[in-house]
């Protein structure tokens, strides 16, 4: 029996309401102990000194890029990725090539999670047919061999009688459709959004009703039909208003929110930023607002990065050429503890909390937590340091990340999957000799292909 | 006397001071243009690229002659472009560019922010000739060039822009030229086109011509896109006109003698009437001649590639 104790590290478990120092004993790949004081013999022992230990972080919302994408992003690179940021789990969206609608796309994904991948992987399965927004995929068989949600992520259900039949036959399966609310022929061709920036820098906007007409009609559609609609980052005030109201009364809607969108505004824009080009849009400082305020009194449930890899020929290009979408998973945390830990808008234990149990029970899971039985999947993080994040930093394939050179105060300092190593920060020794397999930096390619 | 930066990529980031230079600058330029032997040998030697990603006759013919006025060698770099492949087309024909040894690059390219990119990649110096609708920052000068010399003030004049706002270059670059020499601006066109962003630029906006017109020293007319119609901006050439299509009676709406420009070119009879083209208050052919004269001087006063400044795309 492999064993591991995670020694003298504040253990923060917010399923728990635990956030004092105690230890944590692994067993086999499970969480068997944690307790103020474990004696045990025969077993590794991880001093977590200065460090706190949290249930890994759940991402319901990724882009993997594989099948397809290889250029961009990998389910190994991604993976890499998230366990840089701390995360043990993730969704990843069916937006590939092909389309992830069939059986065999999502069993394709589950094998190269198995073979490649270092943390748990869940495929979301489109919600039509190559994402056309005309004929519904075979939920049921595709749940069946592990499509964790459904999306049409990226191009949303324009036709509301797809919709409402979506919604309608999930009940069957309690599962919810994640839903990119977009009109997209009021986005039409627009790169930002619409406001004060675009106008200035002459860039075609994308008006913010373009979310908010398609959160109010999917809610509406959600409370017909009594689907579980979850909505997809949420980026301006009256999407917030829409999904309050519907909770209000009562409807089955959830929502998640990015880091991007709590910490930034359109003005990232300026200077053709194309680091500052996704969708949604960055909107305004009342918007960040309202996403904030709806985070803390649970309008919003949790975090998603909404992690997009694009290459760096894609993003070093003009602004309206640039695709939309940054990467995120590995900045996620440091960047929300130094905007609003540090700044003492939140908790340690409130954006924890966001991170595992929000997302998990989204998806009505008993995950993100370190209650004994359950896997070991955990992180340790360094909190309070000041430390740049740079280019280096990155795991993913793809480097369009709008935070290279900022100064965080946090750091993932580790991360166990299964009660295995997946991840060592490369600038932090490690607390003891590593088990299992270290994510490596990937390796550098002499010259340019 | 040169301008501060590498690059003329707008008029945003110049000063009054920088726009006044450039105007004083032209004066002489103009002189020089109106003589017998229009040259002046300053360039000689160096090489200016025109990069036109989209077609337009006038502004490349007026920077070809400002330059070879200045008896620069000129490369007219037609890029025919798609709109999928918009932005590779750029990377690609900027090593080419350096490779040739350009000193002035102007570029015109459908999307905004395009010179800037480009400016980031090279040592020549770099010239916006009108990205998307971002920035036309020699119209501008021009426009102020010709209202200065007309009038000789800009201090204090009230000009009505009217039209396409959302979709002009030249509106914006207009816009903060002449409010930081001094004019007070107002916008006319219908909400679609004219819409409340604008506002953040310190301007009023008029959606009726009457309202819009009244004191007007200047009444500046854009031309108005068949495609915007198709976008349903408007519903018609034909409605636009009879909202906002300027003749000889509604000219009157503005204050006594107001001069009427136009940026070119004009479709004649909708934004404005042949018989108000044909007006002493029309400037319209003067900001043809005046451009030479500007872009001689904006060549004049940038300093061309400089050696010192690395190109990272190199």
């Amino acid at each position: 029996m492999s064993r591991l104790l995670i020694r003298n590290g504040t253990i923060i478990d917010p399923s728990q309401g635990i956030h004092r120092a105690m230890d944590l004993l692994v067993e086999d790949g499970k969480i068997s102990a944690l307790k103020a004081r474990i004696d045990a013999s025969d077993v590794e022992i991880i001093d977590a000194s200065g460090l706190h230990v949290a249930p890994g972080f759940i991402d319901i919302h990724t882009h993997l890029r594989e099948p397809g994408g290889e250029g961009s992003e990998t389910i190994e690179t991604g993976t890499r990725a998230a366990a840089a940021g701390g995360f043990t789990t993730i969704y990843c969206m069916p937006n590939t090539t092909p389309v992830c609608d069939s059986e065999t796309g999502v069993q394709y994904v589950l094998s190269r999670a198995a073979s490649h991948g270092c943390i748990n992987v869940v495929p979301v399965a489109a919600i039509t047919k190559g994402m056309q927004g005309e004929e519904l995929t075979n939920f049921g068989r595709l749940m069946n061999c592990g499509a964790g949600a459904f999306s049409d992520d990226g191009r949303p259900v324009m036709n509301a009688e797809i919709m409402r039949r979506a919604l309608e036959y999930t009940k069957l399966l309690g599962i919810p459709l994640f839903e990119h609310c977009e009109d997209m022929n009021l986005t039409a061709e627009g790169h930002m959004n619409e406001g004060v920036v675009s106008a200035r820098l002459g860039i075609k906007g994308i008006p913010r009703v373009s979310e908010s007409v398609m959160v109010s009609r999917n809610c509406a559609l959600a409370a017909a039909t009594g689907g579980h609609l979850h909505v997809c980052h949420v980026s301006t005030r009256e999407s917030v208003d829409a999904i309050r109201e519907a909770r209000r009364n009562g409807v089955h809607v959830t929502a998640e929110v990015s880091p991007h969108h709590l910490t930034m505004t359109e003005e990232a824009v300026i200077g053709y930023n194309t680091n500052a080009k996704m969708k949604p849009p960055l909107c305004e400082k009342a918007d960040r607002d309202a996403l904030i305020v709806a985070l803390e009194d649970g309008t919003i449930d949790c975090i998603a990065t909404d992690h997009a890899p694009h290459s760096a020929q894609a993003k070093d290009n003009v602004f309206d050429a640039a695709p939309f979408g940054i990467i995120g998973m590995e900045t996620a945390f440091p960047v929300l503890y130094t905007s609003f830990v540090v700044t003492k808008r939140w908790t340690l234990d409130f954006l924890v909390e966001k991170m595992t149990t929000g997302p998990a029970r989204v998806m009505n899971r008993e995950w993100g937590t370190l209650r004994p039985g359950v896997a070991a999947d955990f992180t340790l993080l360094e909190l309070g340091k000041s430390a740049k994040f740079e280019q280096r930093h990155i795991f993913s394939k793809s480097k369009n990340c709008p935070w290279v050179g900022a100064t965080m105060k946090a750091r993932i300092a580790a991360t166990f999957v299964n009660g295995k190593q997946v991840f060592q920060h490369p600038d932090l020794v490690a607390p003891s000799s590593p088990v299992g397999d270290v994510a490596k930096p990937r390796e550098r390619k002499a010259a340019k292909a | 006397m040169a301008l501060p930066t590498k690059d003329l990529l707008g008029i945003e980031g110049l000063s009054a001071g920088d726009l006044t230079a450039v105007l004083d600058t032209a004066k002489g330029f103009k002189e020089v243009i109106t003589r017998t032997v229009k040259k002046v040998p300053v360039l000689r030697g160096r090489t200016v690229v025109n990069l036109f990603f989209e077609n337009s006759t006038r502004t490349r013919t007026s920077f070809e002659l400002a330059a070879r006025r200045l008896d620069a060698d000129v490369i007219n770099f037609d890029v025919a472009t798609s709109s999928v492949a918009k932005g590779e087309a750029l990377l690609d024909t900027i090593e080419t560019i350096e490779a040739l040894g350009a000193d002035y690059i102007v570029i015109r390219h459908g999307s905004s922010g395009a010179p800037h990119f480009l400016a980031k990649a090279v040592r020549a110096s770099v010239i916006n000739g009108g990205d998307g609708a971002h920035e036309h920052p020699t119209q501008a000068l021009l426009d102020a060039f010709t209202i200065q010399e007309r009038l000789g003030k800009i201090e204090g004049l009230r000009v009505a822009i009217v039209g396409d706002i959302l979709h002009s270059r030249v509106a914006r670059s207009n816009i903060i030229a002449l409010q930081k020499l001094g004019a007070q601006i107002v916008l006319i066109g219908p909400p679609s086109l004219v819409p409340e962003s604008f506002l953040a630029y310190g301007v009023e906006i008029e959606h009726t011509l009457r309202e819009g017109l009244r004191d007007a020293d200047i009444v500046y007319l854009l031309r108005i896109q068949l495609e915007r119609q198709r976008k349903n901006l408007f519903p018609s050439l034909d409605e636009y006109r009879l909202l906002y299509g300027i003749n000889r009676e509604r000219l009157g709406w503005a204050k006594p003698g107001a001069l009427v420009m136009h940026p070119g070119p004009v479709n004649r009879g909708v934004e404005v009437s042949r018989d108000v083209m044909e007006m002493d208050e029309s400037l319209i052919t003067t900001q043809v001649t005046n451009g030479v004269a500007i872009r001689m001087a904006v060549f004049y006063l940038l300093q061309g590639a400089r050696e010192d400044v690395a190109a990272p795309h190199t």
